[in-house]
Formats: structure tokens, C-alpha cells, sequence
């Protein structure tokens, strides 16, 4: 057999092979394989853009909510009515535990919501309907949304009970140490892998802050001459930083990641 | 319900860890052999939905599992090697939390919450919490949820790792019990696991499929090739080289071994039939085997 | 009319009258590819419609380039064959060629015969190919891709592709004017 094929040689089979036709594919089975598509879309959200994450995420929190929502609600409603009442009583600074309590309900559920990792649970919540970490995205929701409640009821229920006070640094407050400090930590707590990640973020915000609200001279500066436009500068920049992170857990979220490593299907794989 | 597996690869930066491998499946258990690093874990996360292979198709009944979106795990149930479980939930609190996950209502959830503890024999501990939990009822604990869907196919990766015997036989007969009409896949790298429950054995080599057959088949290939022979201590060393040795034992000042071997080792040498741990010994073994020939060449 | 990454977009967004533009558009090109490759025509509905399928799937997460959405549903149609080949209970296939006698083809009986057996010999001949040959040849023949289109389709390099289309056309040279001269026929004459 020779090695080689001769110019004419390729052409001559280039024209044989114009006889293999292939006849047209059925009409009927075409409309099939579109209406089976079609069920594939309506079943499933994965292979959409960004709309259908709404629909998903208030689904999940429903069952966060059931499961683990209300005990955590609870918890920081006491915690916030306890200091509530000791403020009553005691001529404590309002401002002091305004400013030490702004992030911790977030930051406290993120002992919980990066627990599945550490606890061995994320192989088998993986396999699951609810996707992990669509999971983890509304707990995070809901951790914000109840750390912006209980601030702002209790932001409410100083102002009624100290006359003083200047409404827009209350709430500022709250609203920049809660948006800054979250951000930091659920960025330590998403690369650093360890249970003690949010613990420990939470134990430094917790000295920090109550060294800075013991600090005579910090409190004056910041309760009588820093300007308002500082913080409201302060609370953008964390608020960009913010959607940042979660828009970054976001797009990765809503479709089913592969958990144990980035490499992708050959047959996915981008032309 | 016939799963089908079309040349499942797994590539990782540094590492092949399934290489094509393509089976069929329908109901009844498969044993999944093979010593660590064959694959199993990969396979099982892979037909588990949680792990995407670099190749291949996975099947059921014809149609393709990306195809099938939420009902593909509906079908499954899962009980992954490493298995944690928040210490401070009940085991019922547990199954509850899980079965939500599942998507599966309250209501049903509570009744098969409470069925899955009593065939699991746990129903003694409902209330108690799992941190409290031994291995062996975490590992059942595990079972139950995986059935908690009623999952037509059942992945189960080494389940009984790390139990001690007795653990061993009664989870044995546990999934003996519940593998009724499911496809239930095991993996194990202990023989004894699948003695008399398996209907197929699937045998996994550094990624590759070396055989799938019922055990009688596979104890078929070694049908004369194993062997008792009582020697003297001295003579250990020159078998040890030669063949491949499944147990020892020493017996009035010499040893009895039982090897396995093509041909009759020597003239006092009885053959005697395979067991299932002749045949993972001489399929797992036989690549140690083939390298001391060449270099002997 | 919509360019394929507009019909994607709209895919996305959950639009399934785009998808059926979009899987009108290509399906020819699947198929064809399919029904070559395994030579099974009614097979090769059911791979079309995983291709299509899978395809899906995959909108999520790739990234596409201008213009290669054909070719990355070639890509996929590969995988799914490949996959096909490469399971536990795949057959060989008879070489029986089943057309459909009413498929709009408008010719004399005896043209159909003698074109039927023409393509069973092409289509016999492309099953002795390999794996990676069949497709080369597949690609650059029936779908007149580039071989550096054929390199990412088949993920492999261009000189890789070169050197199997060779192979494969040295193969099919052997077989199909061997052939030819065996049974004394002239192609080139019949079809003048």
C-alpha cells in the first residue's frame, strides 16, 4: 500500500463521497426534539441568565425560614430587647451599643451558614434539590434582612427614649459598621476555609468596637464633629463592596457548580 | 429502570481518575470494588450529580441526566464516604431537615421519617442528639436518609467503613433489606460486604473498568488457580517472590499457604475453589505481578 | 434575521420560540453529522435531540465566540457520539442503510439503486475508519470545516487533525477505489 495520496487521488474520493446523502430529517421529529427542549426549559432554571433567580431564592428562603429562620429571629430580637432594657435603666451612651451591635446578627449567621462546610454535610446537600448554595445565598439574604430589622426597630426605640439624639447618626451608625464589617468578614469567611473564620472576625469587631466606644475622645468626635457626609461616603463605598461580594457568590450560585473542582465538561467547554 | 453510564471520564489538573467507563444498570445491588484511588468515590459523585465528568453520558432509561433537571434527584439518594451531621440535631430533627431539602412535604415526611428510623433500628434514639451518636448508627442514620425520597437508585459510598464486624453484618443484611426494586450502587474495597447480596461486581482499577459480571462468573476465571500448600518457613521467601499469597497461617511448625497460581505450585500443592477474596487478590494484585516478570526479563 | 448569539440570548431569558428558530436553524447540521458518524439513521434522531438537550445545559456556562455556534453543537454532537461508541452495548450496526422511499428524492428506479449501493460502500468504507479519522473526515468533507475549526471541535491540535484526514483518505482511498476497480465501475462516469 502506497503511503501517500495524489492530489487527484483526494479529489476523486472528495467526489465520491458527494453521493453519501443524507436524507432531509423528518419535519415531525425535529417539532419533537423542540418540544422536548422546550419541557427541559420550563422544568429547569439552570440555564438561565439571571431571571428565575427571585423565583428560586424566595422558594429556598421559605424553607430556610421553616427550618432555620425563626430560632435565629428569636435569638436576635432578645438579645436586641435585653440591651433595649439595660438602657432603660443604666445612663449608658445610646450610641455605644448602636454601633457595637450594627453587624453582629450578620455576622453571627455566618457561624451557620458556612457550618455545612465544616460539618461534612456539603457532599450530601450537593446532591440535593435545594442546590447548596442557593442556601447559602438566602441565608445570607435573611441574615441581612434581620440585621437591618432589629437595627432599625431599635434605632426607633432609642430615639423615642432619648430625645437627643440625632436620628441620622443613629443611623448611620448601624448602617456603615454593619455594611463595611459584613463585608470584610463574609469575604474572610468565603476564602479563609475553618469554622473559626466568623468567630474570630466577630471576637475583633467585638473588641474593636468596644474599645472604640470606650474611648471618651473617639465617642465626642464621632457623636458631635464628624460630618454626616463622612459616613454617608464610608456607607457607599462599603455598599459597593457589598454588592460586589454578593453579586460575585451570586452569579456563581444559581447553577449547579461543580463542587470539587473548576474543570468543565469537555462538552461544555467554550468554542 | 436501566442506568446507563457511556464512557464516564474524569480529568483533573494532575490526574486520570476514570477513564471511559460504560455500564448498565438495572435493578439490584452492585458491588463496587477496587483498592483506594481506583475511583469509586469519583464514579459514585459523578452518577451522584455532584461532580460533572470531563466525558461521557449518563442515562436513565435512554435519556439523558442534564435532560432530566430536578427529576433526576428525585431519583437518588446519596450517602457519601464522609458523612457529617450537625451534632445538635435530633436523628428525627434530621431526617425532617433533610426530607425538606429533598423537597418532599411535611406531612409525608413525617411518616417516612418515622418508617426509615424503625427499619434502621433507630427508633430507640429519635430524640436523641447525634453529636451522641457511635459510627455505626451515624453510618444507619445515613441509609435512612438517603432513602428518604424512596430513591430508585441508591449510591452508597463505603458504608461500612470503619465499623467494626458485627456493624459490618447488619448492615449487610440492612441494605440486603431495602434493595427492592432500586438499583443500589455500593462501593467497599471489603470483599465480605457483598458476599451472597450482590447481583453484579463491578471491578475498578486506576479508573478503568477491569470487569462487571455476577461474582459466580468472575470466580469462574479463577476456577484452578488457587491453592493450598504446606511448606516449611524456609521456603517463605522464594513463594513470597513467586506468587501471590492470600493467607498465612502457621501450623504445626509450618506454614500453610494459600496462593494463587496458573499452574500446580508443586506436587503437594491442593486446589481448592475461589472465594470472593481470591478474586480481588488476583485482579488487584495481578499488576504488582506483571511488573516483577518484567523486570525479571 | 437573528444571529445565533441574539437567539441564545433570548433562549436565556426563557424565550422557547427562540429556541425553536435556533434548533430549526441547525438540527440539519446535527443530524447529518450524527447520521454519518454512526451510521444509524434512526439513531441518529435520538442523539439529535441530546445534542440539542445537552445543549441547553451548557447555555449557562459557555462562552461563545462570534459566529461558532454551529460548531460548538458539532463539538457536543462528537461527545454524544463518541459516548454512544464508546458504551457497554453498543452494537455494530448492519450496514443496512434504511431510507425512507418517499423522502422527496425525485429519481428513477434505477438511479436509487445504483446510488443506494454507492453509499453503502462510502458508508462501510467510513465505518473502517478510527474514531478520530471518521470525524476528521466528516467534518472537513460533509461540513467543509477548517482544520483549525476541526482541532477545537474534536479537541485536539491542527497538525493532529491533518495527519488523521490524511490517514483517513488513504484508508478510504484503498478501500473504495480498490473497490472500484474490483468491480470494474467507473463513479465518476454515472454521475456525469
Amino acid at each position: 500500500m502506497k503511503d501517500e495520496i495524489s492530489r487527484e487521488e483526494m479529489d476523486e474520493i472528495e467526489q465520491m463521497l458527494k453521493a453519501y446523502i443524507i436524507p432531509v430529517p423528518e419535519k415531525k421529529r425535529i417539532d419533537m426534539a423542540v418540544n422536548h427542549v422546550a419541557e427541559c426549559m420550563r422544568h429547569s432554571n439552570s440555564y438561565k441568565a439571571d431571571s428565575g433567580i427571585f423565583s428560586r431564592l424566595i422558594k429556598v428562603s421559605a424553607h430556610v425560614l421553616r427550618y432555620s429562620g425563626k430560632r435565629y429571629f428569636l435569638v436576635c430580637l432578645v438579645i436586641y430587647a435585653a440591651v433595649l432594657l439595660l438602657l432603660r435603666d443604666n445612663r449608658i451612651n445610646p450610641y455605644t451599643p448602636v454601633i457595637i451591635l450594627g453587624p453582629v446578627p450578620f455576622m453571627a449567621a455566618l457561624l451557620d451558614i458556612f457550618r455545612s462546610r465544616e460539618a461534612g454535610m456539603a457532599e450530601l446537600e450537593a446532591s440535593f434539590k435545594y442546590n447548596l448554595k442557593q442556601l447559602m445565598i438566602s441565608k445570607l439574604v435573611l441574615a441581612a434582612f434581620t440585621n437591618i430589622v432589629c437595627n432599625s426597630v431599635f434605632s426607633i426605640a432609642i430615639l423615642g427614649m432619648y430625645k437627643s439624639v440625632n436620628p441620622a447618626k443613629v443611623f448611620l451608625f448601624w448602617c456603615v459598621p454593619f455594611l463595611f464589617i459584613s463585608t470584610v468578614s463574609l469575604f474572610i469567611t468565603m476564602r479563609i476555609r475553618g469554622y473559626y473564620a466568623p468567630t474570630v472576625c466577630l471576637g475583633i469587631w467585638s473588641a474593636f468596637s468596644v474599645y472604640i466606644t470606650g474611648n471618651t475622645r473617639v465617642m465626642e468626635y464621632l457623636v458631635y464633629r464628624a460630618e454626616i457626609e463622612l459616613f454617608v461616603l464610608g456607607g457607599v463605598i462599603s455598599s459597593i463592596f457589598l454588592i460586589y461580594a454578593v453579586s460575585c457568590l451570586l452569579i456563581k450560585s444559581m447553577e449547579r457548580g461543580d463542587l470539587y473542582g473548576t474543570d468543565s465538561a469537555k462538552y461544555y467547554e467554550a468554542i | 429502570m436501566v442506568l446507563t453510564l457511556q464512557n464516564i471520564t474524569k480529568q483533573y489538573k494532575d490526574k486520570l481518575a476514570l477513564k471511559g467507563f460504560s455500564l448498565e444498570m438495572t435493578e439490584g445491588i452492585y458491588g463496587l470494588l477496587g483498592p483506594n484511588g481506583a475511583g469509586k468515590t469519583t464514579l459514585m459523585r459523578i452518577i451522584a450529580d455532584v461532580l460533572r465528568p470531563t466525558e461521557g453520558s449518563v442515562r436513565v432509561d435512554g435519556e439523558l441526566k442534564e435532560g432530566m433537571n430536578e427529576r433526576y434527584r428525585d431519583l437518588l439518594g446519596y450517602l457519601p464516604q464522609e458523612l457529617g451531621i450537625y451534632k445538635s440535631f435530633t436523628a428525627y430533627n434530621f431526617l425532617m431537615y433533610i426530607a425538606s431539602l429533598k423537597g418532599i412535604e411535611k406531612h409525608r415526611a413525617k411518616s417516612k421519617a418515622e418508617e426509615l428510623l424503625e427499619i434502621t433500628g433507630l427508633k430507640d434514639s429519635k430524640v436523641r442528639l447525634c453529636g451522641s451518636f457511635s459510627g455505626g448508627m451515624k453510618r444507619r442514620l445515613g441509609i435512612a436518609q438517603a432513602l428518604l425520597n424512596d430513591p430508585k437508585i441508591l449510591i452508597l459510598d463505603e458504608p461500612t467503613s470503619g465499623l467494626d464486624p458485627k456493624e459490618r453484618v447488619r448492615f449487610r443484611n440492612l441494605i440486603s433489606g431495602i434493595s427492592q426494586n432500586r438499583i443500589v450502587l455500593l462501593s467497599t474495597h471489603i470483599v465480605s460486604d457483598l458476599d451472597m447480596i450482590a447481583k453484579a461486581v463491578i471491578l475498578l482499577r486506576e479508573g478503568q473498568l477491569i470487569r462487571a459480571d455476577a461474582g459466580k462468573k468472575l470466580l469462574e476465571e479463577l476456577d484452578g488457580k488457587v491453592w493450598n500448600v504446606k511448606i516449611p518457613e524456609s521456603r517463605f521467601v522464594e513463594y513470597e517472590n513467586k506468587y501471590t499469597i492470600g493467607n498465612l497461617t502457621r501450623r504445626d511448625g509450618l506454614l500453610e499457604l494459600r496462593i494463587l497460581s496458573d499452574a500446580r505450585p508443586e506436587e503437594a500443592a491442593c486446589p481448592d475453589s475461589p472465594t470472593l477474596e481470591d478474586m480481588y487478590l488476583y485482579f488487584f494484585k495481578e499488576k504488582e505481578q506483571s511488573g516483577q516478570e518484567e523486570a525479571i526479563i | 434575521m437573528l444571529s445565533d448569539e441574539k437567539l441564545v440570548g433570548e433562549i436565556k431569558n426563557g424565550n422557547e420560540a427562540a429556541m425553536e428558530i435556533l434548533v430549526n436553524r441547525h438540527y440539519n447540521t446535527v443530524f447529518t453529522y450524527i447520521c454519518r458518524r454512526i451510521g444509524d439513521y434512526h439513531k441518529a434522531y435520538d442523539l439529535t435531540q441530546d445534542v440539542f438537550v445537552r445543549m441547553l445545559g451548557g447555555l449557562g456556562n459557555v462562552k461563545l465566540q462570534e459566529g461558532k455556534f454551529a460548531n460548538w453543537l458539532l463539538k457536543i454532537a462528537v461527545n454524544i457520539c463518541r459516548d454512544y461508541y464508546r458504551s457497554s452495548t453498543f452494537r455494530q450496526m448492519s450496514n443496512s442503510c434504511e431510507f425512507d422511499e418517499d423522502a422527496g428524492l425525485d429519481i428513477n428506479v434505477i438511479s436509487l439503486l445504483e446510488r443506494k449501493e454507492d453509499i453503502q460502500s462510502i458508508k462501510h468504507a467510513l465505518s473502517l475508519l478510527s474514531e478520530e479519522q471518521g470525524e476528521a473526515v466528516i467534518l472537513k468533507y460533509f461540513h467543509d470545516r477548517k482544520y483549525a475549526e476541526i482541532a477545537v471541535i474534536t479537541d485536539s491540535n491542527e497538525s493532529t487533525v491533518k495527519s488523521r484526514v490524511r490517514q483517513g483518505l488513504l484508508k478510504l482511498k484503498e478501500i473504495l477505489l480498490k473497490e472500484d476497480n474490483d468491480e470494474g465501475r467507473n463513479f465518476q462516469g454515472r454521475n456525469g
